[in-house]
């Protein structure tokens, strides 16, 4: 019974003081018995409300709602308290369970607060939201009467809100990527065959489609068909292989997020162009498979999958490279078996520390023969320059020098396994997928 | 991260609350002149204490002050009466800062830097709230002050007894006018009040008003590896030490007797009497439960054959002492052993039941 509420040290200088005046009062030294008494019953009258308070906030109903989706965007999380009752909650003190790699940027990560008798509170805080799944509360509670001399034990108040934040895709790099591609919209082969774009028209041929007979010419007395422009499409698989290190770099700029940006975009152009697009995750251990999609539902299902990806489960992974390994054949029985006999595209982007050996053990793929796999190894150590002056850059570059040839090193060694490996910076990585990508549209 | 602004407030607001004692504690000091010979000279030593009292009491204040605590704060006052000055205990200018103090300690600790920003509260509701609060606290002061002047009239009237049956009166005396007694026939009323009371609303608060977190909390705090107790073991426990108590009591108070350690008086002699009955009967409870608890609860530990041996060599010991028992005698004199254990045992009981009768007649349940 007594871990409903417990005493604090405060208390003993009530108990202290009472006690010394009823002993003053026995030793008859003063009359201060009655004085004495009153401030213990005061005190037990007092630890009946904590009581009585304590299981009113336990039954207290709490409304939970978050507001924010994107990368970047203020990730705004409310707890509403009602109290049905007509008793007054006071002082509740309120802490919120977050975790520690979100940022908090509005509000505070507690609070002490009074819940009215038969009214509502709402405590909310805005962190900056960040891409990947975040889990956020529930809110810890622990009553106080007003004088801090009792201390209710600690009350879970709310669910947990699982928040999943998706990457946010930068306009400017979008662009770049327009420029770099070689047309707009649907991506056609300068041949004819199966498409939606009018390409030119020829004269029937026993055999054609009747649907095709181009209904203007047979005005003028001449049979023809309509030819269309073949629609040229690829099919790109994203195989991401997250671990700590990517977690590691200035808030919203880390490779982890940078990647998730950068496949973000990626993917929307790929969509654009109607390809088929697909993403596989390694992260923290689980593999996020992803379904496979055309056009803006495989888009929309890439997204999807990097919004799932489980940032506290990459932070407490405690495997080592035979899990890794075990993991990676995994992923490439699935990556075989789901998917079509097409080529495909595989872009694959890891680690500098896992780098050689997801090489090792995907460059049996390439023996299938419709893979074609392309490496992306971002340099850790060059995220977050942007943040930072020229000169300042330039020192910073000399000084990771020794890093930078070790990352050249990795690749050279990937290379040589047939494997199209490709260090990458955070300004060329994008521009670099996408170029290796219409290089191999038919 | 804590509020600076709150901070500063708070140190404010405690130095505000805490100046009438510091005024007087400095007021004192400063109608004093201090010779350091004077301190020093034993002829003196009320002088000394008094000028140590204030000092130590202006010391705590200070400290009270700076740090918000309420404890230094008591202390502070307790100095002050230590010097006679009894009318810091009975103004509420001077105990007001007990209780704020709490208020203040709680905001600061608590009161986090942009909280503002994250409370949505309509002010109505923050006023419903706080009016609430000061009515609750009213009321309970008031409530407290009937309260406390019903029990301690209650206590005058226990303290005012009076016992015509001469064995009891020796105690009751004890218990009735001497401060001592009488602080322990008080502290344990009041210890008994508090704890059924507290348990009494803690189950009248859950009953009225269920909840499944706080019963989870309380189930949880329990140690689980707990053994399960059979029900009504402490009376079987009572019942069985009730019965081997009368012997050992005889052969202790035998003991001190040949030790000249039993007091001379005669009203010594009786309270020294009751004391040991209620020893030998607590001790040799415990003793029995830990023996017992090894049956009960398949307990291995070493603690329940310990207190087995420790009850055979208690025993041995006593025996050997009064000379009862000779191992190098061939046989034990069994002389008159039914009027011989018969007169023990009636002495025994007769002296702890007149515990019992006087416990009963203080509670004024018997006449």
């Amino acid at each position: 019974m007594s871990s409903i509420v417990s005493p604090t040290s405060r208390l003993m200088a009530l108990v202290i003081l009472a006690s010394s005046l009823i002993a003053l009062d026995l030793f008859m030294v003063a009359s201060t018995g009655l004085l004495g008494l009153a401030i213990i019953v005061f005190i037990l009258i007092l630890r009946v409300y904590v009581v009585l308070a304590q299981t009113v906030l336990a039954n207290i109903r709490v409304i939970t709602s978050y507001d924010g989706i994107r990368e970047g965007d203020p990730l705004k999380v409310a707890y509403t308290m009602c109290n049905e009752t007509v008793v007054p909650i006071a002082i509740v003190e309120l802490s919120l369970a977050y975790p520690e790699y979100l940022k908090i940027i509005e509000g505070s990560p507690g609070a002490l607060i009074l819940i009215p008798p038969r009214g509502c509170i709402t405590y909310k805080t805005v962190f900056l939201a960040r891409v990947g799944k975040h889990r956020i509360g529930p809110l810890r509670a622990v009553l106080r009467d007003p004088f801090g001399f009792f201390k209710g034990a600690e009350l879970k108040l709310g669910d947990i809100l699982e928040v999943s934040i998706r990457p946010r895709e930068g306009e400017v790099l979008r662009k770049i990527l327009l420029n770099i591609a070689r047309s707009t919209g649907l991506s056609k082969a300068r041949r004819a065959g199966e498409g939606s774009e009018f390409y030119f028209t020829r004269d029937y041929r026993p055999g054609d489609d009747l649907k095709r007979i181009y209904w203007k010419a047979l005005a003028k007395m001449r049979l023809a068909v309509r030819e269309y422009e073949r629609e040229s499409m690829i099919y790109t698989l994203f195989l991401l292989l997250i671990d700590k290190s990517m977690l590691y770099g200035p808030y919203l700029n880390t490779p982890l997020e940078h990647i998730s940006r950068i496949i973000a975009i990626v993917s929307r152009h790929l969509a654009e162009k109607n390809d088929w697009i697909n993403s596989i995750i390694l992260a923290g251990g689980r593999l996020q498979i992803g379904i496979p999609g055309r056009g803006r539902r495989g888009y929309v299902n890439i997204i999807n999958n990097i919004s799932s990806i489980d940032y506290m489960s990459i932070m407490n992974d405690r495997s080592d490279s035979e899990n890794l390994k075990a993991l990676l054949r995994s992923t490439i029985s699935t990556i075989v078996s789901t998917t079509p006999r097409s080529p495909i595209n595989l872009i694959v982007i890891a680690s500098l520390d896992n780098a050689t050996s997801v090489a090792s053990e995907l460059k049996h793929l390439q023996y299938l023969g419709k893979f074609t796999i392309h490496m992306f190894i971002p340099i850790p150590h060059l995220y977050g320059l942007e943040k930072i002056s020229p000169f300042e850059r330039a020192i910073y570059r000399i000084k990771t020098f020794s890093d930078t040839s070790r990352a050249q090193s990795i690749v050279r060694d990937i290379r040589r396994t047939g494997i199209r490996a490709l260090a990458v910076t955070p300004w060329d990585m994008a521009t670099r997928i996408i170029a290796r990508i219409e290089r191999m549209r038919v | 991260m804590r509020s600076i602004y709150i901070t500063v407030a708070t140190s404010i607001v405690s130095a505000v609350l805490a100046f009438p004692l510091l005024a007087i504690s400095l007021s004192m000091i400063a109608g004093y002149t201090i010779d350091l010979k004077d301190i020093f000279d034993l002829r003196n030593i009320y002088s000394t204490i008094r000028i140590a009292s204030i000092l130590l009491s202006t010391i705590f204040i200070i400290l009270a002050v700076l740090t918000i605590n309420s404890i230094l704060y008591v202390i502070a006052l307790i100095s002050h009466v230590v010097i006679g000055n009894y009318e810091v205990l009975l103004s509420p200018i001077y105990l007001l800062p007990i209780i704020f103090y709490g208020l203040l300690k709680v905001l600061s600790e608590g009161w986090r830097r942009d909280q503002v920003k994250s409370i949505n509260i309509s002010i109505s509701g923050l006023l419903l709230t706080i009016v609430s609060l000061i009515v609750i606290i009213s009321s309970a002061i008031i409530l407290s002050y009937y309260i406390g002047s019903i029990i301690w009239g209650y206590i005058i009237a226990i303290r005012s007894i009076n016992i015509d049956v001469l064995v009891l009166r020796s105690l009751a005396d004890f218990l009735t006018i001497n401060p001592l007694g009488s602080t322990i026939l008080v502290g344990l009323s009041i210890v008994g009040f508090y704890v059924l009371f507290r348990e009494f609303t803690e189950i009248l608060v859950l009953y009225i008003n269920p909840s499944r977190q706080v019963a989870l909390n309380a189930l949880k705090s329990i140690d689980f590896d707990v053994p399960f107790k059979p029900p009504l073991s402490s009376l079987r426990n009572m019942i069985i030490s009730l019965s081997i108590a009368p012997p050992f009591y005889y052969l202790i108070a035998q003991t001190l007797d040949r030790f000249n350690l039993m007091p001379e008086s005669l009203v010594a002699s009786i309270l020294f009497k009751w004391l040991l009955s209620v020893l030998v009967l607590t001790i040799l409870w415990i003793i029995v439960s830990k023996l017992l608890t090894r049956l009960d609860e398949s307990d291995p530990s070493l603690l329940s054959i310990a207190s087995g041996l420790i009850l055979i060599l208690l025993l041995y010991s006593l025996v050997y002492i009064l000379g009862l028992w000779d191992p190098r005698a061939e046989s034990l004199s069994l002389e008159n052993a039914d009027l011989y254990l018969k007169r023990v045992i009636f002495n025994y009981y007769s002296t702890l039941f007149s515990i019992v009768e006087l416990i009963l007649i203080l509670l004024g349940v018997a006449p």
